[in-house]
């Protein structure tokens, strides 16, 4: 019997709270930020895909990386709008979008035209023709401790969670 | 022994077309960047497992191509039905020429403009 659409969704969503525990695990015993973003990068792409094969089909989502910074704010929108009757902060939103555009580069195989090499998985060469390794990378951009990050990281908790019931 | 949603703190039921406004009504509240929400329509909306779409009209979208993004239903926060959400730029709206998204050999038909409570006001 064949896989259905429902199965993968269930399987990309469970993988991806799988991928936050990891993440959590390595956050509080002190490991390479790059591991961490690594992590949360993987979750974010799983969630966005499960989000998306329903209507596109799992061949057409399933070999690109590029998909979180158009997803995420969606699924902000849609579970933030169910939680609350006022209106969401401007900070959260504008936050959300653009954590979710640093979300996408740290896969590898996103690099944003050449201008972003930096990722959290493979070493790179930078602009000044030096090689740089995730794991001594300070991610200047990306602070995973910051209130919004940590939104997002519930906010994929609670997506995936819809799907794995 | 009668499920009783009240009791359970669930919100009351809702038509189809009163959630696709209240999904609308909520979108506005969260996206500073929405400019309008039409509800699209297919052949297959008497199809329970037919969600509810929704076509989001912003100036600038990350979608090259149409690319619904699907929810389940989420009975516990008043949505009974799945829904999905197409997003497409003002430029693209503006270029349709019938009011028709095709879409992975489906038609979905542009229907009414779902408007925010502060419409009008």
């Amino acid at each position: 019997m064949s896989a259905t659409d429902d199965d993968w969704i269930r399987a990309y969503a469970l993988q991806a709270l799988s991928d936050l525990e990891v993440r959590e695990l390595l956050a509080n015993n002190g490991f390479s930020r790059c591991h961490r973003l690594h992590y949360l990068q993987m979750a974010s792409e799983k969630v966005c895909k499960a989000y998306l094969i329903r209507e596109n089909g799992r061949e057409n989502v399933k070999n690109s990386h590029a998909y979180v910074q158009y997803t995420l704010p969606k699924l902000a929108q849609y579970f933030y709008g169910l939680e609350s009757t006022s209106a969401a902060p401007i900070w959260l939103m504008a936050g959300i979008k653009r954590f979710a555009r640093q979300i996408e580069l740290l896969a590898p195989a996103c690099v944003d035209g050449g201008a972003r090499p930096d990722n959290s998985e493979y070493p790179w060469i930078d602009s000044q023709g030096d090689v740089q390794i995730p794991c001594q990378y300070p991610f200047p951009d990306f602070d995973d401790s910051d209130r919004i990050v940590v939104k997002i990281i519930q906010l994929l908790r609670t997506a995936a969670s819809q799907y794995v019931r | 022994m009668a499920y009783n949603r009240m009791e359970e703190g669930i919100p009351m039921s809702r038509s189809r077309i009163e959630t696709a406004r209240y999904l609308a009504e909520s979108h506005f509240r969260v996206e500073p960047d929405l400019k309008h929400v039409f509800l699209l329509t297919s052949d297959r909306e008497d199809d329970p497992r037919e969600p509810i779409k929704l076509l989001e009209i912003v100036d600038f979208t990350l979608a090259d191509e149409i690319m619904p993004v699907s929810f389940a239903p989420n009975p516990a926060k008043g949505v009974d039905y799945p829904s999905s959400i197409v997003e497409m730029s003002t430029k693209r709206y503006k270029s349709l020429q019938n009011r028709t998204i095709l879409f992975r050999g489906r038609e979905w038909k542009i229907g009414e403009e779902l408007l925010p409570v502060t419409a009008g006001r």
